[in-house]
């Protein structure tokens, strides 16, 4: 299977303790139904000390597989006691060398179906199904959107605050004024406003202060009031403007709070 | 068409065959369409709505059609879908590739689709790894799902594959996973493993 590079941080070339021991095994040329476990456990401690930087939670798996192959090696340097004659006792547990083996082979077995669905994922992805275009998503959406109308998720938040962003980025070059704007300022400034008029658009909100650090500052006193249940936040659709109104509607006591 | 079955009417009042209804339909649909829903669709029945679709099937298989698309089956669906050799061109004005799934999803994929259900720690078994990362990454993607839970003590969440997984793959079905070569000595039970060393 090729092994693509990927953003996610990973063993250098091994997937696990099994995958370096198939490679190990492989490379020898090895039958694996009669590996000498001896020799390719001290390949495999070999392996591990090249692999310098290990990221510690995989490092335990292979360690592991390193004490599993030690103990299979010693087991086997060690005269065997054998059992009486006759057929071996029913509970006697399963054989370590024989259950590593049948690990391997279930292993491998696993890495050629994934080289196969590999396979047929690149044929795959070189086919195109026509597009959905957006505008036609948005349209087909609102009748699934109504259920979850109450709570606008978390990635709408994001797009808003992306949009607002973009509205403020265009407005040309100005002077930046670095002044004391505080979220106590701005959260008591934002429920003043919201007794007065009820209820405030975000659009309103976000178009008011200029800057990126004042923007900053009123999308975290809106979070803020949030998370302490002064406001709430809905979204009546998909891409609509979100609306801001006190919450609960028994007051705006301090004392409310935890 | 067969002269029997209602015909559709276009929105301009010009009579439309069912097999160009059903191919309109697979021509502008975003996902694969079934012929259920081809039928529910077109108001006609399922036997004529495979009948269209077969007359659709030829109509992009003639030999004197400029080519360029065909019709796949995926996900128990229809769907239409250009040629694999237009890819590069197609990729020129714009269309996306998917991201392509790491190893260790490729693996963990390879897993679910032949065993499920399973447990995540039946899938840590065989790779000899946590999994927990590339389950959430699958999950993410729909790749996967949680179908139950597994009558064992801490009721452990089973998972499958879902659709998604064979339009990815653009299989038709779990049937049409591919069944490699496996080695004769494999089918063998453990217990006639060599025990020497």
């Amino acid at each position: 299977m090729a092994r693509v590079a990927q953003c996610t941080i990973t063993l250098p070339l091994f997937e696990g303790p099994l995958d370096l021991l198939l490679y190990l095994v492989e490379k020898h040329e090895l039958d694996i139904y009669e590996i000498n476990v001896a020799s390719v456990a001290d390949q495999y401690l070999r392996h591990l000390r090249s692999l310098e930087q290990l990221d510690l939670e995989v490092a335990s798996e292979f360690y592991l597989m390193a004490v599993r192959l030690l103990s299979i090696k010693a087991r086997a340097l060690l005269p065997q006691r054998h059992a009486p004659a006759g057929e071996p006792a029913a509970d006697e547990p399963e054989d370590p060398r024989a259950q590593l083996i049948r690990e391997l082979v279930a292993y491998r077995r696993c890495q050629q179906r994934a080289a196969s669905l590999d396979s047929l994922a690149t044929g795959q992805s070189r086919l195109y199904a026509p597009p959905l275009r957006l505008a036609e998503a948005t349209a087909a959406m609102p009748h699934m959107w109504t259920q979850h109308a109450a709570a606008p998720p978390l990635p709408a938040l994001q797009e808003a605050y992306q949009l607002a962003l973009a509205r403020a980025r265009g407005r040309g070059p100005r002077v930046i004024t670095r002044d004391a704007f505080t979220m106590r300022q701005r959260m008591a400034e934002l429920l003043r406003l919201l007794r007065q008029q009820g209820r405030l658009a975000w659009q309103a909100i976000s178009a008011g202060p200029e800057g990126r650090r004042e923007f900053v500052v009123t999308f975290l006193s809106l979070l803020e009031l949030m998370r302490r249940r002064r406001i709430q936040v809905r979204q009546p659709g998909p891409f609509a403007d979100l609306t801001v109104t006190l919450a609960g509607g028994h007051g705006n006591r301090r004392a409310a709070q935890p | 068409m067969t002269g029997d079955q209602p015909r559709p009417v276009a929105g301009n009042g010009n009579e439309i065959s069912l097999a160009g209804l059903v191919n309109a339909l697979l021509f502008a649909a975003p996902e694969p369409l079934t012929v259920e829903r081809l039928s529910m669709a077109t108001g006609a029945g399922a036997d004529a709505v495979r009948a269209a679709v077969a007359e659709v099937r030829r109509y992009y298989q003639r030999p004197d059609a400029p080519g360029g698309i065909f019709l796949q089956e995926v996900a128990g669906g229809l769907q239409l879908v250009t040629v694999a050799s237009a890819a590069e061109a197609v990729a020129a004005i714009g269309r996306g590739r998917p991201q392509p799934l790491s190893p260790a999803a490729l693996e963990t994929l390879a897993i679910l689709a032949y065993e499920q259900p399973s447990t995540r720690a039946e899938i840590e078994a065989v790779r000899g790894v946590k999994v927990d990362g590339v389950i959430h990454t699958l999950l993410e993607r729909g790749l996967i799902r949680e179908v139950g839970r597994k009558q064992v003590p801490g009721r452990p969440i089973l998972y499958g594959t879902t659709d998604e997984f064979l339009r990815f793959f653009g299989l038709r079905s779990l049937e049409d996973l591919p069944q490699p070569i496996v080695d004769s000595a494999e089918t063998d039970s453990s217990d006639e493993l060599p025990v020497s060393n």
